[in-house]
């Protein structure tokens, strides 16, 4: 009762608590922060890891696998199975203009399915927008103008045609009015938009030929026959029809998305009917008989091929149960159609997740935030020692105080509990702040390092190191509870020592102390 | 308790030894000193600075104890109601000091961040715990208002102790000492920290405190005129208690 009177008294009318307070905030709003980026960090990585590859892989690099439309059927059957789509993956260059040359992972989509198992609609970046985009400090972003002032090739009237072009991945032939095939490239592949570290810029000088806005590249594939061997490299000049920003920096900046079909063909995956007894038409001669007869043609059909199967589950459901639908959806595939031509392929098929395809990285991660945690937990132990400090001498100094206290009766353990409430409230308030500090930084984490990086000329977060444009600004309140806890804790275990020193003094001396 | 009666002195001391140590050496300051406080009176110790005053107050007060019996040395005995507080375990002795005495201390001894209302009600929080208090929180509140009214400090209720002169501290010392109403009141040189008049008016204070003669005043001082107020007056010196008077008064102390 007193010790709830005094707390409130000592608070009010006293700069060593406040000091001791802050000491405290200062303690947990660092740990909170620092948990929270990293901890968002590996959050955003985790989910970014998944965005533009679903939950799970199915693949036979190089060669590929065929009949993979019976695959994706019976994929797509299992109830815990919400999509899954084709795609061809390989190695290849991007023709830039001015005889630039991009080296890029060159994805060939069928769009429509690609999109229902990825985030492929949310990245495409030309697109309706109606406000300014974050860091658009110039208010120049050109998708806030009239499409018509960039587009001039048919079929483009609006920024959502701009986004149909790049849903379909298809353009159209100024000569020949046809649909062709159509190419999205990372956002920063052709280094056309001038990327600052930390962000995008809006592209407010455009050369003539700024690639997105009907620009073409020369995409050159290097194929290689169901053997492995290489053969003739295989070019082809196509269309850009969309830039990708996914956020991941990997994608944006070394990725290209096109066509299935484009790919297959230049890859000689389509399948068809092959001649393999070469000479056309032929004359034979019956060696018994010595009769004349033709020949047709030997010829084979070949089914056909892509490199990869992307697999979306069920909302929800855990990863095992998604692995293990498309484990048993993939052996029945094999099991009917191994005996086909070319059906040999599919032994070679493997069966990963984004969490295993970015394990090293995400492993990396999660012990970097471990140790990170660790030392600042560690530098937390400050806290401790200075409310340690504080309250060692705000004892000696309420010396009297607590003799009094005695005189009138106060047990020990009051005197004690005194002094470890009065910590608990310094703990509580110096925790609430520390958490508001933290909330406010964290929230606008993105702005203070933009105005570091134009005031100071400090860039910390560098998007070509770290995988994403954008630094993590969540704050988890699982984590917000555990911090403040913690600095609640570590003011009264800081107390401690000077509590029971209090309580132990002999009333008499703390009287007579002077 | 039971076997208290009118006759049993309400405070007692009994032989008391109390020797302090100095790094080796022991430096006795009462050396088996006796006094009975009877219930209802005004005793009053007087003795030289140094001669063991405040010691043998913080012993009848429970805030320290005589020492320890070593051999065929006997540490003696305080005894309230007839009862040993050495007998006593903590939380008793704890409840002796809240309750049945009060301590008023030459300088003050106030705590500076309450107002003189929350000095004097403190002692019934300490008392009481806060479901206690909770409840009697009225009762507690006026009988507060009014000690604080018979000091004659009324409209000094919400002023820090640091706003306030010398003699109205050491009046808001008395009625905090009497919050719970103990039996005995232990008084250090009271006045012994200010001028005559204030002095006078703690006095005063102390006196209108006595409540019918059911409260025992014990005053320790250095002052002879100051010891005259009491009924009777005893002397420490050199750690034993020399009697000095039945009844008190200046001219009969300093006749012996
Ligand atoms: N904690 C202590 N350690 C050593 N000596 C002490 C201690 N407390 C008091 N003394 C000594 O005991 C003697 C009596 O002190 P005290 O009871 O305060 O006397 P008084 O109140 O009569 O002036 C003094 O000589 C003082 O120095
Ligand atoms: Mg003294």
């Amino acid at each position: 009762m007193y010790q709830g009177l005094l707390t409130r008294k000592y608070l009010t009318r006293k700069i060593m608590p406040l000091l001791s307070a802050v000491a405290v905030a200062l303690c947990t709003a660092m740990v909170l922060v620092t948990w929270s980026v990293m901890g968002g960090f590996l959050n955003t990585l985790l989910t970014s890891g998944r965005a533009m590859m679903g939950d799970v892989k199915i693949e036979v690099s190089g060669v590929g696998f065929p009949y993979y439309d019976d695959l994706i059927e019976r994929l797509e059957a299992h109830p815990d199975l919400v999509a899954a789509a084709p795609a061809v993956e390989w190695f290849g260059q991007i023709g830039l203009p001015h005889g630039r040359v991009a080296q890029a992972a060159v994805w060939g989509v069928d769009p429509e399915r690609y999109a229902r198992v990825t985030h492929y609609t949310d990245a495409l970046h030309w697109r309706p927008i109606d406000t300014p985009t974050r860091r658009d400090t110039e208010g120049a972003d050109p998708r806030l103008g009239p499409a018509s002032e960039y587009f001039t090739g048919p079929g483009v009237r609006s920024w959502d045609s701009v986004l149909q072009r790049g849903l379909s991945l298809t353009a159209i032939d100024e000569r020949t009015n046809e649909p062709v095939p159509g190419i999205a490239l990372g956002i920063r592949l052709s280094g056309q938009s001038r990327p600052r570290p930390g962000w995008y810029e809006p592209t407010s000088r455009f050369a003539e030929d700024f690639l997105p806005f009907g620009g073409r590249v020369t995409l050159v594939v290097l194929p290689s026959d169901t053997q492995g061997r290489m053969i003739e490299p295989r070019a082809r000049i196509v269309q850009v029809v969309n830039e990708i920003q996914s956020g991941i920096a990997q994608v944006d900046g070394q990725t290209a998305i096109t066509r299935i079909d484009l790919m297959q063909d230049l890859l000689g995956m389509r399948g068809g009917e092959r001649v393999i007894e070469p000479g056309g038409f032929r004359v034979d001669i019956d060696p018994v008989t010595g009769d004349e007869r033709f020949v047709a043609p030997v010829t084979v059909s070949e089914p056909s091929r892509v490199t990869t199967v992307f697999v979306r589950g069920r909302d929800g459901l855990s990863m095992d149960a998604i692995v293990e639908a498309t484990r048993g959806a993939t052996e029945a595939f094999i099991h009917a159609n191994s005996d086909r031509p070319q059906g040999g392929l599919l032994r070679y098929l493997t069966l990963a997740t984004w969490e295993e395809i970015n394990a090293q990285f995400v492993a990396a991660v999660k012990k970097e935030i471990g140790l990170v945690l660790f030392l600042f937990s560690f530098i937390s132990l400050t806290a401790v020692f200075l409310v340690w400090a504080i309250f060692w001498s705000m004892v000696n100094e309420k010396t009297k105080d607590i003799g009094i206290l005695r005189a009138i009766g106060a047990s020990r353990r009051g005197v004690a509990w005194l002094w470890l409430r009065y910590a608990l409230s310094i703990g509580v308030v110096g925790s609430a702040l520390g958490l508001a500090i933290s909330y406010l930084i964290v929230r606008n984490i993105n702005e203070i390092h933009d105005w570091m990086d134009t005031a100071l000329g400090l860039s910390i977060w560098d998007p070509s190191i770290y995988l994403f444009a954008k630094i993590p600004d969540e704050v988890d309140p699982l984590h917000a509870a555990v911090v403040g806890l913690g600095g609640v804790l570590a003011a009264i275990f800081g107390a401690m020592v000077p509590a029971i020193r209090a309580a132990r003094m002999d009333p008499v001396r703390a009287l007579r102390f002077e | 308790m039971s076997e208290h009666n009118d006759q049993t002195p309400i405070l007692e001391a009994r032989d008391v030894r109390k020797t302090y140590r100095l790094g080796r050496v022991d430096v006795p300051v009462l050396k088996g000193a006796s006094i009975t406080a009877a219930r209802g009176e005004w005793l009053a110790i007087l003795g030289a600075s140094g001669s063991g005053k405040s010691t043998m107050l913080h012993l009848l007060g429970g805030l320290d104890r005589p020492d320890a019996s070593r051999g065929g040395k006997k540490g003696g005995e305080i005894l309230y109601k007839g009862q040993p507080l050495r007998k006593m375990g903590a939380r008793r002795l704890d409840r002796y000091r809240a309750a049945d005495v009060g301590f008023v201390f030459q300088f003050y001894h106030l705590l500076p961040e309450l107002t003189v209302m929350e000095n004097v009600l403190i002692g019934a929080m300490v008392l009481h715990g806060r479901l206690g208090y909770r409840k009697r929180r009225d009762e507690i509140r006026a009988r507060a208002e009014s000690l604080l009214k018979q000091v004659g400090l009324s409209e000094r209720l919400r002023h820090r102790p640091v706003e306030l002169s010398g003699g109205e501290r050491q009046r808001v010392a008395v009625a905090r000492a009497l919050v719970n109403d103990p039996g005995v009141l232990l008084a250090d040189e009271p006045t012994g920290n200010l001028d005559r008049a204030s002095g006078g008016e703690v006095l005063e204070s102390i006196a209108s405190m006595r409540d019918e003669g059911r409260r025992t005043i014990v005053m320790v001082t250095h002052d002879a005129t100051v010891a005259a107020r009491a009924d009777r007056v005893i002397e420490l010196r050199d750690g034993l208690v020399v009697q000095k008077s039945a009844s008190g008064g200046v001219g009969r102390a300093a006749a012996v």
